[in-house]
């Protein structure tokens, strides 16, 4: 279970956005990202995100582990393994 | 059947607050860091980004810090009550967003106006829209 399916923030001070990655949880400390597969927006409105379906269901099968967070966006996005 | 129905009335509004209850949590914490994070401790601030910035779950976050995950589960509950606390007395997001909406509502009146032809003139309720922004902003400050 060493590899999770987590969001990573970016964008600006005071305008968060955030990328959903897949990253090897034990190199956490180095913040390495194996793959990016999608973008969480919560600046639009309505807030928005993307999945890049094929890439993540891809990785789902292959055992990547999504956070609460991220369970919950897949979930909304009916994405499944 | 049944997903097709949730389909048609799950509308743009409907799942933006979905997304809103869902999401608002990590997007909070993280609008309060941005303003109230140097308040907190320098070891409070590294635990902080890697649990909100970084989605570390409590156990990688314990493993990387080389503690307990019990001791991470307090951390971030204290910061998130003192930071909610600095909101409370400072109110600093609160009027954060009160300028960004009359700031964005100046702009989106300029942005009319230059859609126009050259020559448009804005209407009187234009102006007074961005007036009330402008004395808002001014008051503000």
């Amino acid at each position: 279970m060493a590899v999770k399916m987590r969001l990573t923030r970016m964008g600006k001070k005071k305008k968060p956005q955030y990328r959903i990655v897949v990253a090897d949880s034990r190199n956490a400390r180095d913040g390495k990202v194996i793959d990016e597969v999608g973008t969480y927006d919560p600046n639009t409105t309505p807030s928005t995100f993307k999945f890049d379906e094929e890439k993540t269901k891809k990785w789902l099968a292959n055992g990547a582990q999504p956070t609460e967070t991220v369970g919950k966006l897949l979930k909304l996005a009916n994405i499944e393994k | 059947m049944l997903r097709a129905v949730k389909k048609k009335y799950l509308t743009a509004r409907l799942l933006s607050g979905i997304i809103r209850f869902v999401m608002e949590k990590i997007v909070e914490q993280g609008i309060l860091y941005d303003f109230y994070g140097p308040l907190l401790t320098q070891h409070q601030q590294e635990v902080y980004e890697a649990c909100v910035f970084e989605d570390l779950s409590l156990a990688e976050a314990a493993e990387r810090f080389e503690v307990s995950r019990q001791n991470i589960h307090d951390l971030v509950k204290r910061c998130d009550k003192s930071l909610k606390d600095y909101e409370k007395r400072l109110g600093l997001i609160a009027r954060f967003r009160e300028n960004r909406d009359s700031l964005e509502s100046i702009r989106d009146l300029l942005a009319k106006n230059r859609e126009a032809d050259g020559s448009r003139k804005f209407s009187g309720a234009e102006i007074n829209g961005l007036l009330q922004a402008v004395d808002h902003l001014l008051d503000e400050i």
